[in-house]
């Protein structure tokens, strides 16, 4: 197994030998998935007997979705029922027909007491790009509100306004990225904020905090790679000097900086590399194992 | 004047809520100010800037849905066409689906509109409700836009028989994916119209009334000509470089636009055109481009993909353009009808214009697509006026441009060489002497001649420079003109002075006396080198000073 590579050729060769191994551990998922369907075309479950029935039939729909409008139901049954129309929605001849009364049901949902339901509602709607959703997410994602007060958290109302790039508001991700409610929040606004001029500083002052979660620092070598590839460089100089073998981001640092494709930079790439192999001879055998599997992922 | 106080009432400032509010007051108001309510219908009214794309469309739907009640005055009617023809929102679409039933007199050339909208609308209907702008979820009773549209179109009563065969195909291919009240909605409509109205129609009914869909908010403010726009290769030209010398077709648009019936439709509409005209005789006669809204986001790359993935074929006189910066200038010189939300396009109209080639306005197609053949029409006729006025106007053209050229010239050379002190006139006396001619003395009273041509000549350049190249020959001129009369009152010791005066002077009048591309090419060539040659050369001197220079240290 290698355990860094030394040249850009090395590299290639062996990730187009996983690219192989994938490929093969695909088609055989493929056939196996097929094969399932076909089985199941035979011989569907009752369960999925049941489903077909619901959606090609528009008066079972417009009573599942009666029930959701019902304050009368238990939260049991309109889950059950939220659940049900939610699995046909992909697949049902009849639900666009009634759009109109489930949109209506799923927005009156939106402020249900119930967590589970209203999230499941507030998911549904993201998907159809629901303006009225939409509105209310916005709102939640500016409130100074406490996360456990607020009808959807942060993170999952940056999530679901992700489904319509037109819906973010940049201002608010930049800021919250800033000033972050929860780990959780600032994972999500960096997913979804723009990588230009504009948010390098923002994302190179992360990257470079060690009190930030590994999990949005981790995303952020490539992309500075990409938008400042002397910048990057001088920032992995600079954790390399400072947190060395302490900073769980070095592995990560050693991908972007794998990943470089400039020319212009070949002295000071190749002396940040040889930094990170001084560095990653001297770490323990563990170290250099998860170095490995990021390196290396295996799929 | 009532769109000032309605720009005063409703400032970028006002919510959503107060919106409402005023919508609501003069929905109810006695006599209702209907105008108040059109100049609400502008995109660019100050109260949609910095409103999301959702909220604009909310409070339009809101405003539109009103004049069902205050009544729906002509000049709003472009408006709701409009949104019929090219919206895909169903809370726009209903609202000028109601908008439509506040016409006085029911017009069945409004109905091919209405068909058009359910096609745009069906397939993505919602829950809607007009009975006020905030909504408790779920609605008990509730609209959608398709039934709106139905509605109207039962308004019509026989006006509607001309969409008939429509309604017919709607039903007969797509009713199995309408909801149930929709369906017999539309059922009751054409049974309505097959069976009750033929024997209605008389003669004075259902003729089509023509529709003025003229948008009457375009108005025109001279663009400053020095804005600089920067084309699909990342290149810089100035405003009036390329506005100039030819017509020109320009739309706007931005790559972000959703709306498959707007911005895209512009660029394969600007590709047809272009292709057309190809094939005609004003193939190099006319320029086509397209500006921008979103500058930020279309770099110069973006606007080239975006072209040629529609077909456009780039060149010279064929380009997009973005402008990074004045772009604000372009919005208030064309009236845009685009709003943003930051740097969001928040909406926009469909907008065209042909500018002739003193970069003037003489044609503009607003909120509708291009008809190719009618824009190739227009183009030969604006290029067929200006060839017989051509005509007319060049022999005294030629002759008005030579003499302004010839006196331009020649003015500052008799002011230069006139001899405007004893120095002056001795000067002139030695060399003349060799001719025999020294015995002329010198007189004082030349002197004031001397400053009342020069303030002529100074004259001539201030009237010349509105409308030729600028200030900038002027202030040369000036400048000379300052060292000339220095040189008189000094009595020879800024004798110097005469040289670069003389220069100054006549440099002044020879710019002037160019043509204005010319002039402006040699203006941009000399920004070039003082931008990039300009500043190399300083650095260069500066650092041959500095290493020349030994500086003694302790």
């Amino acid at each position: 197994m290698m355990m860094f590579p030394m040249n850009l050729t090395q590299t290639k060769i062996y990730l187009l030998k996983l690219k192989s191994r994938f490929k093969m551990e695909t088609s055989e998922y493929k056939s196996k998935l097929l094969q399932r369907i076909q089985d199941n075309k035979k011989s569907p479950s009752i369960e999925s007997k049941r489903l077909l029935e619901i959606a090609k039939d528009e008066n079972k729909l417009n009573l599942l979705i009666n029930i959701l409008n019902d304050a009368d139901q238990s939260i049991d049954k309109k889950q059950d029922a939220l659940n049900v129309l939610n699995a046909i929605s992909i697949f049902s001849p009849k639900l666009p027909t009634t759009k109109p009364a489930f949109v209506n049901a799923l927005r009156g949902l939106m402020a249900n007491e119930n967590r589970n339901l209203r999230l499941t509602a507030f998911s549904c709607l993201a998907i159809m790009k629901d303006e009225i959703a939409q509105e209310r997410l916005k709102e939640l994602i500016v409130s100074s509100e406490d996360e456990s007060a607020k009808l959807v958290p942060t993170h999952q109302a940056i999530a679901m306004l992700g489904y319509d790039e037109k819906a973010l508001d940049y201002d608010a991700l930049k800021e919250i990225a800033k000033n972050p409610p929860n780990n959780q929040s600032l994972i999500e606004a960096l997913r979804h904020l723009p990588f230009d001029a504009d948010t390098f500083n923002l994302l190179q002052t992360i990257m470079e905090d060690d009190t930030k979660p590994i999990e949005a620092r981790s995303m952020l070598p490539e992309i500075l790679n990409n938008l400042d590839t002397e910048a990057f460089l001088n920032s992995t100089n600079r954790i390399i000097k400072n947190n060395g073998l302490g900073d769980d981001l070095v592995p990560y640092l050693a991908k972007g900086v794998v990943s470089i494709e400039t020319n212009y930079l070949s002295d000071k790439v190749e002396e940040t590399k040889s930094q990170l192999i001084k560095l990653v001879n001297t770490a323990p055998k563990d170290f250099k194992e998860k170095m490995n599997r990021i390196l290396f992922p295996k799929k | 004047m009532s769109l000032d106080r309605d720009k005063q009432s409703l400032t970028y400032n006002s919510s959503e809520s107060e919106f409402a509010a005023h919508v609501d007051n003069i929905k109810k108001s006695f006599y209702p100010n209907e105008q108040s309510l059109v100049n609400l219908l502008s995109e660019c009214h100050p109260v949609y800037k910095g409103k999301s794309a959702n909220s604009v469309n909310r409070m339009r739907g809101y405003l539109m849905a009103s004049f069902e009640t205050v009544s729906l005055p002509s000049i709003a009617l472009p408006y709701i066409l409009e949104s019929l023809t090219n919206s895909f929102h169903p809370y726009t679409v209903a609202g000028a689906a109601k908008a439509v039933r506040g016409i006085e007199i029911p017009n069945s050339n409004i109905c091919p509109y209405l068909i058009k909208a359910t096609y745009n609308i069906w397939r993505k209907d919602q829950p809607i409700s007009f009975e006020s702008y905030y909504l408790t979820w779920p609605l008990r009773q509730y609209s959608t836009a398709v039934l709106e549209i139905l509605d109207t179109l039962a308004w019509m009563g026989p006006n509607a028989i001309s969409v008939l065969p429509e309604l017919q195909r709607l039903f007969s291919n797509f009713s199995h994916k309408l909801d149930q009240r929709t369906k017999s909605k539309l059922l009751n409509l054409i049974e309505s119209l097959e069976y009750d109205f033929p024997e209605n129609i008389t003669e004075n009914c259902c003729k089509p009334i023509q529709l003025n869909l003229n948008d009457t908010s375009f108005y025109e403010k001279k663009i400053d000509g020095k804005i600089f726009l920067e084309d699909q290769d990342g290149k810089k030209v100035q405003w009036d470089n390329f506005f100039s010398r030819k017509l020109v077709v320009v739309a706007f648009f931005y790559t972000r636009c959703i709306n498959p019936r707007k911005c895209s439709l512009t660029i394969y509409n600007l590709v047809k055109l272009q292709k057309k005209l190809e094939s005609t005789n004003l193939r190099d006669k006319i320029k086509i481009t397209a500006i921008t809204y979103d500058p930020n986001y279309d770099t110069s790359a973006t606007l080239k993909c975006y072209g040629i993935s529609r077909g456009f074929t780039f060149s010279p006189d064929h380009k997009f353009f973005r402008i990074p910066k004045d772009f604000d200038k372009v919005i208030e010189s064309f009236n845009l009808g685009v709003n943003f939300n930051g740097t969001l396009v928040n909406q926009h109209r469909i907008e065209f214009f042909l500018i002739d080639r003193k970069g003037e306005v003489k044609k503009s197609f607003l909120r509708f697509q291009i008809d190719i053949d009618e824009i190739i029409t227009e183009l030969t006729n604006l290029i067929n006026n200006y060839s017989e006025v051509n005509k007319i106007l060049s022999k005294k053209s030629k002759c008005r441009t030579f003499l302004n050229n010839l006196m331009s010239i020649v003015l500052p050379i008799v002011i230069a060489f006139f001899p405007k002190c004893p120095l002056c006139w001795a000067s002139y006396l030695s060399i003349l002497g060799l001719t025999g001619i020294s015995s002329i003395p010198y007189s004082p009273w030349l002197f004031p001649l001397v400053v009342i041509i020069l303030v002529l000549n100074l004259c001539v350049l201030f009237w010349r420079s509105k409308n030729g190249n600028g200030f900038t020959p002027l202030a040369l001129s000036l400048v000379g003109t300052i060292f000339l009369v220095t040189i008189a009152f000094s009595n020879g010791v800024w004798k110097w002075g005469f040289i670069p005066g003389l220069f100054l002077l006549v440099g002044g009048s020879m710019l002037n006396s160019l043509n204005y591309s010319t002039y402006q090419k040699l203006k941009l060539y000399f920004l070039e080198f003082m931008g990039d040659g300009f500043r190399k050369t300083v650095l260069k001197i500066f650092l041959f000073l500095r290493k020349s220079i030994k500086i003694p240290t302790n």
